[in-house]
């Protein structure tokens, strides 16, 4: 006998699980990544020109990559990683991968737009490049990385729907299993009613707090 | 009044050479006494916009405890010069020397070191807006590692001193133009420098603003002695606070000396063209009238004057004395009015100009063919010139 109630929890948990997981990982590797772009800019206050176009082309090279490619091609390297092809876990993998080129280029952008005059005045007090980066580019930026930072969960969301070829489950995995492939409607509709509020949570969670932080600039 | 030759605008130094020896001239401060000098300093690179810029062998010296201004119009290179000193620029050539030291050499570490000893305020302030008013005041000295509380101390003790205690948790965002100023200029003296640099930091600002914030870095010197360095594109700023002045036209100076000097007799075309929304011209309906000779298109029986033009410019320390002056000329003619003047102090000395119509004794007698004048002008000018320091015929009525 089918658990509807069973399949729709596991379904929301599986997704929450792969979003959260490799959002968090994207936030943590992503934040680095993007640093690493502004700064070796032309321009930037580590500025690298080579090493800035050969990061910004394997950036490139990863955003071009269609995901469900992506998460065959990784497959070696999410064995290597999580020791697992399938699952959640091995969702993740590719999810991150995926996720940390994009919002890196999202964050770049809010970087970018820091009056160049602050990083001038922050080095005329004495300031090296460490306190310019935890002092001024990130404070001065986060409401942009936030709003960034929001698009990429949406985008996380979308694309754990794809995660079912690796068996890692999630809401969009029911919606193409149930409702695509057997012609479920009911299971179709419902799940796309979760997604509408999975995604409007997220994206209003992330207005109000880089509201909250606008309104204390 | 243009059409006037150069000839008819004669210009007298007699009288003057003997109280010239007793000016002060202004020396090269002695080496220990240097807060900033640029030698020889010059810098190619090109700007955001593509045009090439540059700076030509800049030599400059700046005396401890000075306003030292740097005026030039907008691509002239006076903000290069000015990150010259605290090294956010590098020159290409020469050598830039802060309390004696060449800048060009130091290591990145040294470099941290010299730039707590100079403080800098910018044009649009520059302030963080992540953070408040106090937490921009404080940066400098948490970057520094200063303990925290000498930092409260430090940071109350300056928001005081600028006037804005009241503010010191709002956001940058929440304050005034001058507020923001003012904000700028604490937290660069939160190191106490000795050297502050200003670039443009009224040039954002309104008249009265300007005023404010130019008063408060007068106080500011007179309080902490450091040495101010500012560079503008306004005159009036350089005659409101400035003790000395360079003005810089296309990466050259042009013109340095003390503020009164520069102002009372201006050797360079940019200087004088800078000096231009300053000066006071003739009115209208009097140059309208002006008549290069004495003749004019007039019946000879009509009475001519002739109008004198009668500069100060601040070589002579004490107040022009208009009494004898009009004793003197009173001594020659009739008449004599007031038509334009637009004198005043700078740096205690009395500049600008007195413009004075003569009427002329009837005797006209015949024109000097060196002077293009007749006997009586010649008298009148020679009279004057006693006073002013220069004097011209701007033409007759």
């Amino acid at each position: 006998m089918f658990d509807w109630g069973t399949e729709y929890l596991q379904a929301i948990w599986d997704t929450v699980l792969m979003v959260g997981i490799s959002g968090a990982v994207t936030f943590l590797l992503g934040i680095p990544l993007a640093l690493l772009l502004v700064t070796t800019m032309a321009g930037g206050i580590f500025e690298r020109r080579g090493l800035n176009r050969v990061i910004g082309s394997l950036v490139n090279g990863f955003r071009s990559t269609p995901f469900i490619i992506l998460l065959v091609a990784l497959l070696p390297l999410t064995r290597v990683l999580v020791g697992t092809t399938i699952g959640v876990w091995a969702a993740i993998v590719p999810l991150s991968i995926a996720a940390i080129p994009f919002f890196a280029r999202v964050a770049e952008v809010s970087l970018r737009e820091v009056d160049p005059g602050l990083i001038e005045a922050a080095q005329a007090m004495g300031a090296q490049r460490g306190h310019i980066i935890r002092h001024v580019l990130l404070p001065e930026a986060l409401p942009g990385i936030l709003g960034g930072f929001t698009i990429t969960i949406v985008a996380l969301i979308g694309s754990s729907a794809m995660a079912g070829a690796v068996g890692a489950g999630g809401l969009g995995d029911l919606a193409i299993r149930y409702g695509y492939q057997r012609f479920d409607t009911t299971v179709m509709v419902s799940v796309i009613a979760l997604l509408i509020v999975l995604v409007s949570t997220v994206q209003l969670s992330g207005d109000w707090l880089v509201r909250r932080l606008l309104a204390k600039m | 009044m243009s059409n006037l030759s150069e000839a008819q605008a004669w210009a007298t130094d007699v009288g003057r050479s003997a109280r010239h020896a007793s000016v002060h001239v202004a020396g090269v401060p002695a080496p220990d006494q240097l807060s900033v000098a640029f030698e020889g300093v010059s810098k190619q690179f090109s700007s955001g916009d593509g045009a090439p810029r540059a700076l030509h062998d800049v030599n400059l010296s700046i005396a401890r405890g000075q306003i030292f201004g740097i005026i030039g119009r907008s691509g002239a290179g006076k903000s290069t010069l000015l990150r010259l000193v605290n090294r956010l620029e590098t020159p290409t050539a020469g050598a830039v020397r802060v309390n004696g030291r060449d800048v060009v050499g130091l290591s990145s570490a040294e470099l941290v070191l010299l730039r707590r000893r100079i403080g800098m305020v910018f044009q649009h302030f520059n302030l963080l807006s992540a953070k408040t008013v106090w937490e921009n005041v404080a940066l400098p000295l948490k970057i520094a590692g200063v303990p925290k509380q000498q930092i409260h101390e430090k940071v109350d003790a300056l928001l005081e001193l600028v006037g804005l205690s009241d503010k010191r948790d709002s956001p940058p965002s929440r304050l005034s133009g001058g507020q923001k100023q003012r904000v700028g200029i604490a937290r660069a003296l939160v190191h106490d420098p000795d050297i502050l640099l200003c670039d443009e930091a009224t040039s954002a600002l309104d008249p009265e603003t300007t005023h404010a914030i130019l008063a408060l870095l007068k106080d500011i010197r007179r309080r902490l002695g450091l040495t101010i360095i500012l560079i503008t594109h306004e005159m009036a700023v350089i005659r409101e606070i400035c003790d000395s002045v360079a003005v810089l036209e296309a990466g050259q100076v042009v013109e340095t000396g003390e503020v009164w000097r520069v102002f009372g007799d201006p050797r360079h075309e940019a200087t004088r063209s800078l000096l231009r929304p300053l000066v006071h011209d003739l009115p209208e309906e009097w140059s309208a009238r002006l008549h290069a000779s004495e003749l004019g298109p007039r019946p000879r029986s009509e009475p001519v004057e002739v109008v004198l033009d009668l500069r100060f410019t601040g070589a002579d320390e004490s107040q022009p004395e208009l009494g004898l002056l009009l004793n003197r000329l009173g001594a020659l003619s009739q008449k004599i009015s007031l038509i334009h003047s637009a004198l005043e102090p700078i740096q205690g000395r009395m500049q600008g100009r007195l413009v004075l119509a003569v009427d002329l004794p009837r005797s006209l007698g015949l024109a000097s063919v060196d002077t293009g004048l007749t006997p009586p002008v010649a008298a009148l000018v020679a009279a004057a010139g006693k006073f002013a320091d220069k004097v011209e015929v701007l033409g007759y009525v």
